[in-house]
């Protein structure tokens, strides 16, 4: 019984999706509950990718896909956990702001969260202050998400947190900034609760907000 | 299977037909100028061998160096203490190594060297040990705790004893020689077995540039061939004071000495294993003094590697040393400049890489870690970019596609490992992360580093039994 759930976490850290999900469902079938797969299985697995990758010896791709591998567990599990089970720390609202179209650092962002546990709702690229809002009023999530990567652009998170104060949403939710030009000061200087530097540390942080 | 050794020669200074115009001009200065030889043994050896002798000057006529290239191996071992840890000099395979005789030791963080002790030369052995991209230690200090006459066997032993990598150094005197020749014996089960597998050899630096033999260390020099052991010739002139000033002038004297030696030994010994020591170093011209992190050192460095590789002799050269006094930013860029000019350059034992400051005259523990990440640099640049379907990447690119990424791709992920240099020392964390550390230097980390890495690793086993057999014929002053 222990060694499926053993099996579960270490082919989660090695990232194959298939196999995890193929594992879970063998671990239900043989009577394991859902929630002991979910624990002992795919959050001590994840558990072991975050410490490692706080050590240095593992690197951010591996992160990633053993973030999916979870993911592809989860998938089988979800329907089948009940409601105070599930792993969901929160929803995220992340997106790159108006005027820009990088992406690469809200996906990492997005991607850690998820491996984290976060329910996230990608917003894109180019999003503005009034795509976020409409977001907040349908998702109502707890932590909204900005990246920008130009400092030409930077000025829409301001714009964006503006938006939802006007929407009277400001206080609904809790607002983090990131992205190559963007620091502490900036994030507090434009009223935003949270600034973190690179993708590990925003998942960090989103816990702590959450 | 021996340390990797990448190859080197992606940097070549001299066309071939330059090559050989200072071939000819070296062989016509060992045959109109001749060297000094005040050695009566070498003169015998010189006169016997066919050089035209006229008091102390001796002439060397071209035949004598064509013959001497014929006996003289094309390939050198110089083993470890186990073969995991050989390295094998051919071709323009790379290697570096800790180097020089300093009296001084910098200790962590400070800004005036103090006299350095045999413990230091242990904690110093042991450090490079560990350094990942040390493949041999030529031994880096020179203790002043130890009588004198105790210093060449005491110098070996502290080596070998904290470090399984081949040990080289200076050994001082005809006696020092036979001395270490006997420790090692000791350690290898005779005197042929040492031969057989050699883990220590000498540098004699014979040579005192312009042209003339010190007569003591050749004494040395034809002790140490007489046991067929491998042996760094080392000359090493200042381009504008004791050789010419341009450098074109310093490589033809400099080869000239080289190739003298060169004939030396193989009258001495034939096939005697010789790493042709080319040292060239810049005077500067402002104050007379000795430049080691001059850039036309590693431009020489690199000449010199062509001209034995054009002999097919291992070369024995520098890199990595800085005039700088403590290790700063100076220190950073004339130590990559130096060593990566002559790790291009396919020089092949390049010693002085890890852990000296001030040219030769301290070494510093710090200094050494953040060299080790240097040639760790450098060792990149040699494997150089590997070109192959599959690096080529052309599948992964059509399955990420317009507008996808990389990350998570299997290819990423395949390849991530290998196909970078993951530096140990460098910061490369955001400004706030940085800050939120302590806002340290690079010479703040590699200190700590130098404390994490002797804590954790201790070298290979050292024999009991032959230990007590050294300690009855020796006076071993390490504990």
């Amino acid at each position: 019984m222990a060694d499926i759930l053993q099996k579960i976490a270490s082919k989660l850290y090695e990232g194959e999706d298939e196999e995890v999900a193929e594992l879970v469902q063998q671990a239900l079938d043989s009577g394991l509950t859902p929630k002991e797969i979910l624990q002992d299985g795919l959050i001590a697995g994840m558990d072991q990718v975050g410490k490692d990758f706080k050590a240095g010896d593992l690197f951010v791709p591996e992160v990633l896909i053993a973030a999916r591998a979870m993911h592809a567990g989860m998938n089988v599990l979800r329907p089948l956990l009940a409601a105070s089970d599930s792993p969901t720390v929160g929803k995220y609202v992340i997106g790159t702001v108006k005027g820009d179209l990088h992406d690469i650092g809200k996906n990492l962002v997005k991607m850690m969260l998820e491996g984290a546990g976060f329910e996230t709702v990608d917003l894109g690229t180019d999003v503005a202050p009034e795509a976020f809002v409409r977001a907040v009023q349908e998702h109502k999530p707890r932590i909204v998400g900005m990246s920008a990567l130009l400092t030409t652009t930077m000025v829409n998170m301001k714009s964006t947190i503006d938006a939802l104060q006007e929407a009277g949403l400001r206080d609904s939710v809790k607002i983090m900034v990131g992205g190559a030009p963007v620091t502490a000061a900036f994030a507090q200087q434009i009223g935003a609760d949270a600034y973190a530097p690179d993708a590990a540390t925003a998942v960090d942080v989103a816990r702590k907000l959450a | 299977m021996a340390r990797p050794g990448p190859e080197g020669g992606q940097y070549r200074p001299l066309t071939d037909e330059q090559v050989r115009e200072i071939h000819r001009a070296s062989l016509a200065v060992l045959e109109t100028t001749g060297v000094l030889v005040e050695n009566e043994t070498a003169l015998r050896l010189y006169r016997e061998g066919g050089a035209l002798v006229d008091g102390h000057r001796v002439r060397i006529p071209p035949a004598m160096v064509q013959a001497a290239l014929k006996t003289v191996p094309h390939r050198v071992l110089l083993a470890g203490r186990s073969e995991a840890d050989d390295i094998v000099l051919e071709g323009r395979r790379v290697y570096a190594g800790t180097g020089g005789s300093p009296t001084m030791i910098l200790d962590a963080g400070a800004d005036t060297p103090r006299p350095g002790t045999l413990q230091d030369l242990a904690m110093m052995a042991r450090l490079a040990d560990a350094l990942a991209h040390c493949d041999f230690v030529v031994a880096p200090l020179y203790p002043t705790d130890v009588p004198r006459e105790d210093v060449p066997v005491n110098r070996f032993y502290t080596c070998l004893r904290n470090t399984g990598k081949h040990v080289m150094g200076g050994v001082d005197s005809v006696a020092g020689a036979r001395q270490v020749i006997r420790l090692g014996a000791l350690l290898a089960g005779g005197e042929d077995r040492l031969r057989a597998r050699p883990f220590i050899s000498a540098i004699t630096s014979w040579m005192v540039s312009p042209l003339r033999l010190d007569t003591e260390v050749t004494d040395i020099l034809l002790e140490w061939c007489g046991h067929g052991l491998p042996v760094a010739l080392s000359s090493a002139p200042m381009a504008g004071s004791t050789s010419p000033v341009t450098l074109a002038g310093t490589l033809v004297q400099l080869n000239a000495e080289q190739l003298s030696g060169i004939v030396l030994t193989q009258l001495a010994r034939p096939g005697t294993p010789v790493l042709a020591g080319y040292i060239p170093g810049v005077a500067d011209m402002k104050t007379g003094g000795y430049l080691g992190g001059a850039v036309e050192f590693g431009m020489m460095q690199a000449a010199a590697a062509q001209l034995a590789h054009f002999y097919g002799v291992p070369i024995y050269g520098s890199g990595g040393m800085s005039d700088a006094k403590i290790p700063d930013a100076q220190a950073g860029y004339e130590k990559m400049a130096t060593f990566l000019l002559a790790a291009m350059g396919g020089c092949n034992y390049i010693h002085h890489a890890i852990g000296m400051v001030t040219n030769m005259s301290a070494v510093s523990m710090e200094q050494a870690v953040m060299d080790d990440e240097i040639v760790g640099m450098a060792m990149r640049v040699l494997r150089g970019i590997d070109i192959t379907e599959e690096t080529m990447a052309q599948e992964a690119i059509g399955r990420v596609g317009p507008g996808g990424h990389y990350l998570m791709d299997a290819h990423t992920v395949r390849h991530m490992r290998r196909e970078f240099f993951y530096p140990r020392v460098a910061d490369r964390q955001t400004r706030a992360m940085w800050e939120e550390d302590g806002k340290r230097d690079a010479r703040a980390r590699a200190c700590e580093r130098v404390a994490a890495v002797l804590a954790a690793h201790q070298p290979p086993a050292w024999p009991v039994d032959v230990d007590a057999a050294i300690r009855r014929e020796f006076r071993i002053w390490l504990e």
